[in-house]
């Protein structure tokens, strides 16, 4: 399902809130008016309260559109584009997860291709010498499986980076909850509770499987200096 | 010649092992942060290859650490890490790492940069 991105999200809501705000602004306007021509009725029933009704109104809604526009600041702030950044790790994480399981299932491959050739060399005449051959190559082979592995501790990084960034989130969301004030509504105010880390954890946000060539030159460049 | 090897990854610290021996070197003392690899680092140590990222206490500053001690002054550095940011390759020049290797690396680009790292230091110490 196609989904619209969140800067377009953002400034659809921002321009309807505008919208909402001027038609409000209008209409307050027109019941300023009414209840400066019209002498109040002594009842401050029926009809003649109309005006004060929508008066407050006008002021109760005027307070959510601020308390709207200050979530969105809460949210728009550093939020997207750790959003898209996140996004984009998550991505990664699972091609370079297919990429390496791919990597070594074509490796095991080879080292059983091998070992079946291994298994018909006893009777032939040059067997002790392609012998040896196979086994140097499995070997490199095997060892090359292993050192694919490091996409491991690279996608670790990425998930740790991905976990900060919804953490973060929750916590931006227990913002915005505490701007509405639930417990004027008589709710409880939900409070953000860090999660529980069995084990403290670093990471690199922009660890990647990817351009190693490119920035292993970088690295080079400035220590040759 | 004897390394000590340090990275909060129990694979990434395998895989460098053998990687390791592989191109001859054999005896390796593994450590899982800068703090641990502060406590095993001895005058038997020759070569120091450690990781950036890793909880209590990270390689740059287990680096710096090592370069205010007397015994760790001119013991070879080789830094193996994710960050390829110019800033942070440039933060590992001022503590006092030797070489950098991007992850993931390849064994002939750890040997390559082990032996440029013994080069110079053989040079420096002639």
């Amino acid at each position: 399902m196609a989904t619209r991105p969140v800067n377009e999200l953002l400034y659809d809501s921002e321009a309807s809130l505008r919208l909402v705000d001027n038609a409000i602004g209008e209409f307050s306007e027109e019941a300023a008016a009414i209840v400066a021509t019209h002498t109040p009725e002594p009842s401050t029933s029926g009809l003649s309260a109309l005006p004060k009704t929508l008066l407050k109104a006008y002021g109760e809604i005027t307070g959510i559109l601020d308390r709207l526009r200050e979530s969105r600041g809460i949210l728009e702030q550093a939020a997207v584009d750790k959003l898209q950044h996140m996004n984009e790790k998550l991505r990664e994480v699972s091609s370079a997860t297919e990429l390496a399981a791919t990597d070594i299932l074509n490796g095991l491959d080879r080292a059983v291709a091998m070992v079946d050739e291994l298994d018909t060399l006893d009777d032939a005449p040059d067997g002790k010498a392609r012998g040896l051959e196979i086994r140097s190559q499995m070997r490199d082979d095997l060892f090359g499986l292993m050192v694919h592995l490091q996409f491991q501790d690279i996608t670790t990084q990425q998930l740790a980076y991905a976990s900060s960034v919804i953490v973060d989130m929750e916590q931006r969301v227990a913002q915005i909850v505490a701007v509405f004030d639930p417990r004027a509504l008589g709710m409880d105010l939900p409070r953000f509770t860090p999660p529980i880390s069995s084990a403290p954890v670093a990471f690199d946000p922009n660890a990647t499987n990817s351009n190693a060539a490119n920035r292993q030159a970088l690295a080079d460049e400035i220590f040759k200096k | 010649m004897k390394f000590l090897v340090v990275d909060d990854s129990v694979t990434m610290r395998r895989i460098l092992v053998n990687s390791l021996q592989r191109i001859g070197y054999t005896e390796t003392v593994e450590a899982g942060d800068g703090h641990e690899a502060l406590g095993l680092f001895d005058s038997s140590i020759d070569f120091v290859i450690t990781d950036w990222n890793m909880p209590n206490m990270s390689g740059i500053d287990f680096a710096r650490a090592l370069r205010a001690r007397p015994d760790g002054k001119r013991i070879p550095i080789l830094m193996v890490t994710t960050r390829s940011v110019r800033e942070d390759i440039m933060a590992a020049v001022e503590a006092g790492v030797n070489n950098y290797i991007l992850k993931p690396f390849t064994p002939p680009v750890l040997k390559e940069k082990i032996d440029q790292v013994l080069t110079v230091a053989a040079g420096a110490a002639a």
